[in-house]
């Protein structure tokens, strides 16, 4: 018998899961992004859920059964968003379903809001490593100046996943995987790749960053630009901005902070004086950008790299616009193969270990 | 009058045609022009519809009625359509689109509810005066209001609405007293009957399945032609082949996967158009061992999408009411949801942004 003929819109369209668990109020946050990009047949997608309020979701809003899937998980969502152990618990018990997706070669990535700790724990017990990879840093985009040759305001930082300190071989390693995710998802060529350190000398910070420096300095594959203080991130001087879990997890939290406090100290000066409403006024436009530029909303997700499939982790707050921006940025990666990228980065350059010994 | 009598129909199936059957494009003055002047083998069906119309109306014991809205000068055409189409067109009911510009009633040129309603109603007499009470499925769109008016034709051939309610209620809707007056007039002349069985409304305008929850399970939003056949395959109106053919037509003209197919199947079951037996039955037994093979359905394939098709909750699907609808709340909500999809579209490119939101994403494949 003759092989069946493969759909062109099949083949050419990735599939891309959906944890229902995460988002700004599960289910609905991730079912109105999933019916979104299904209309727009950007992507084949499935819904990891409870099939019942699934598609209680789905029959309220516009979206196409034939880009849509349901795998139903007989996990119930959880009451309430800010109930911490209810969330992890759903998460914990609906993740490995959308992890095995991944695993079984029924999607080509994975997309949650998930509590990251529970992502992490479910990727390293379902999903093989990249050969070469040790860990899964987490990255993360955060706003800066805008460079030549660059299409947008934004650098990578990673790891922020606030796991813990990392070895010079692992600063080594997010340096590789950081410089090949840029390389993929900006189509910059050459990504700048910076240490975030105490100061600028190869001898500053810590012994594990002086050896990561030095590993670096000499390592093929990668364009190393020295050190970055804390102080230079926002100017936009790398591409990509390698911490250890710790530093990086607090940077982000930082700068996520600071976002919300000038949106917060705009609206207390709009409330107070009308002059200064005035002036707010005046300035609506920077104050826009600045708050588009800034929001994790535009962004979507960041990727858990270290893994041999794609994971991109949403904002846990993330409402329908973040997670459909994430779905957005999976099919990106998935189309210009991300994963491969990754896997050649780490084999060409040989293991972090050798680089740091050399 | 299109068709001699024939043996007594089980079923009438009546559609509309635009939006329904065809693809139409309204919301742009092109679509219109293109509408009134393209010949009838450039006309363009909705992939599936035109399988799942051809099948169902080559059963014999079955009768076709068509209304439209469609001027009554394209008649030729649309007949001429059909018979490329090799559908048999029992009866097809035009809007005499010259006689209201003549008495100068340009509002009924845009209504529907009275002309529509007016329509089935003389369809139903031509069909009683044949002996021909069968009952009917009825076919529209999320266009207009085609929703309302095959619950409001419903009601009024079971006499559940009263002369004095359905006057109030066709007032309401904007039609003109004399319109009233000859629709009361054919109420008059109906035997007491509860003819229709379903009304499919497909839904070609990206409306959400809950915009049609206000009509009590009277209506059943479809998303393609598939989910249709499936649903009267489960009321035995349908057959393994009308099923083949409907899936065929879609994969080829509709650029519909194997996976799409089953997204779609898979949807029909999650919402209550069909059961999981039927459904798993059609993926396991059926579609591998037809034409749907060449379009990628293998046996293994069709073996999973069954496995997928058993795990999929059924919703519980409450038989529909027999209560008369809240019509006049109903219009104004329907007229509210065309008026806000109209003040979209031409916002869309004065908003920033709200363009993007309507419009289809860039595709990163492209």
């Amino acid at each position: 018998m003759a092989q069946p003929r493969k759909s062109a819109s099949a083949a050419a369209r990735p599939t891309i899961a959906i944890d229902t668990y995460g988002g700004a109020v599960a289910p609905r946050a991730a079912v109105a992004a999933a019916a979104q990009t299904a209309r727009h047949a950007v992507a084949r997608i499935i819904l990891v859920g409870d099939a019942g309020p699934i598609q209680d979701q789905l029959s309220l809003l516009a979206y196409d059964p034939a880009w849509l899937r349901v795998v139903h998980v007989a996990v119930k969502y959880p009451r309430h968003a800010d109930d911490v152990a209810a969330v992890l618990d759903a998460a914990r018990a609906a993740l490995p379903t959308a992890i095995s997706l991944l695993r079984d070669g029924d999607a080509d990535a994975l997309v949650t809001a998930s509590p990251p700790d529970a992502v992490r724990d479910a990727v390293r017990a379902g999903l093989p490593m990249l050969q070469g990879a040790h860990t899964l840093p987490l990255a993360a985009v955060f706003p800066c100046m805008p460079r030549p040759g660059r299409t947008e305001p934004l650098a990578l930082l990673l790891d922020v996943s606030g796991a813990r300190t990392a070895t010079a071989d692992e600063l080594v390693e997010f340096a590789l995987l950081g410089s090949a995710y840029a390389r993929v998802v900006t189509g910059v060529e050459s990504p700048a790749v910076a240490l975030l350190s105490t100061g600028l000398a190869p001898e500053d910070g810590p012994p594990e960053v002086v050896a990561a420096h030095r590993a670096l300095r000499n390592l093929a594959g990668v364009r190393f630009v020295g050190n970055l203080r804390a102080t230079d991130l926002a100017r936009g001087q790398a591409d990509v901005v390698v911490a250890d879990g710790l530093v990086g997890h607090t940077v982000r939290g930082l700068l996520e902070g600071l976002t919300t406090m000038t949106v917060e100290a705009a609206r207390y000066a709009w409330r107070t004086k009308v002059a200064w409403r005035m002036a707010l006024r005046l300035l609506s436009q920077g104050v826009g950008m600045l708050k588009t530029v800034s929001e994790f909303q535009e962004y979507g997700g960041a990727p858990l790299l270290g893994c041999d499939h794609l994971v991109l982790l949403a904002h846990a707050d993330s409402a329908p616009p973040a997670l459909a921006n994430a779905i957005k940025l999976a099919t990106r990666c998935t189309s210009r193969g991300l994963t491969s990228a990754l896997r050649s980065a780490l084999n060409d350059s040989g293991t972090p270990t050798s680089a740091v010994g050399r | 009058m299109t068709a001699a009598a024939g043996p007594t129909p089980d079923v009438v199936y009546r559609w509309d045609l635009d939006k329904t059957y065809l693809q139409t494009e309204f919301s742009t003055v092109r679509g219109l022009l293109q509408a009134a002047i393209e010949g009838p083998h450039r006309k363009r069906a909705i992939p599936g519809m035109r399988a799942l119309l051809k099948a169902l109306s080559e059963a014999t014991d079955a009768r076709v009625v068509v209304v439209s809205g469609s001027p009554t000068w394209l008649r030729r055409r649309i007949l001429r359509m059909f018979a490329l189409h090799t559908i048999r067109c029992d009866r097809l009911v035009l809007k005499d689109f010259g006689a209201q510009v003549r008495r100068g009633r340009l509002r009924a040129i845009r209504n529907q509810v009275g002309y529509k309603l007016g329509a089935h109603l003389e369809t139903r007499l031509w069909l009683t005066a044949r002996g021909e009470a069968a009952p009917e499925v009825c076919f529209g769109d999320d266009a207009e209001v085609d929703a309302l008016v095959y619950c409001l034709y419903a009601d009024v051939c079971a006499r559940r609405v009263s002369a004095p309610r359905l006057a109030r209620v066709l007032e309401v809707c904007g039609c003109y007293p004399d319109e009233i007056a000859t629709i009361l007039g054919r109420v008059v002349q109906l035997e007491r009957h509860d003819p229709v069985r379903r009304v499919f409304i497909h839904l070609e305008g990206n409306s959400p399945p809950a915009r049609f929850g206000a009509y009590r399970g009277r209506v059943v939003a479809t998303f393609n032609a598939l989910q249709i056949a499936l649903d009267l395959a489960t009321q035995g109106l349908c057959d393994d082949r009308a099923l083949v053919a409907v899936a065929e037509e879609l994969a080829v003209l509709g650029d519909f996967g194997p996976e799409a197919l089953a997204g779609s199947m898979e949807d029909a079951v999650r919402r209550g158009l069909c059961g999981p037996a039927l459904a798993c039955r059609v993926a396991a037994e059926l579609f591998p061992h037809t034409a749907m093979y060449d379009a990628g359905w293998s046996e293994a394939f069709g073996s999973r999408v069954a496995l997928r098709l058993e795990r999929s909750a059924t919703a519980a699907v409450n038989p529909p009411g027999t209560e008369v609808l809240p019509y006049e709340q109903l219009f104004a909500s329907e007229h509210a949801f065309a008026r806000a999809r109209r003040l979209a579209r031409a916002a869309a490119g004065r908003i920033p942004g709200l363009a993007e939101f309507l419009a289809p994403v860039d595709d990163p494949w492209s």
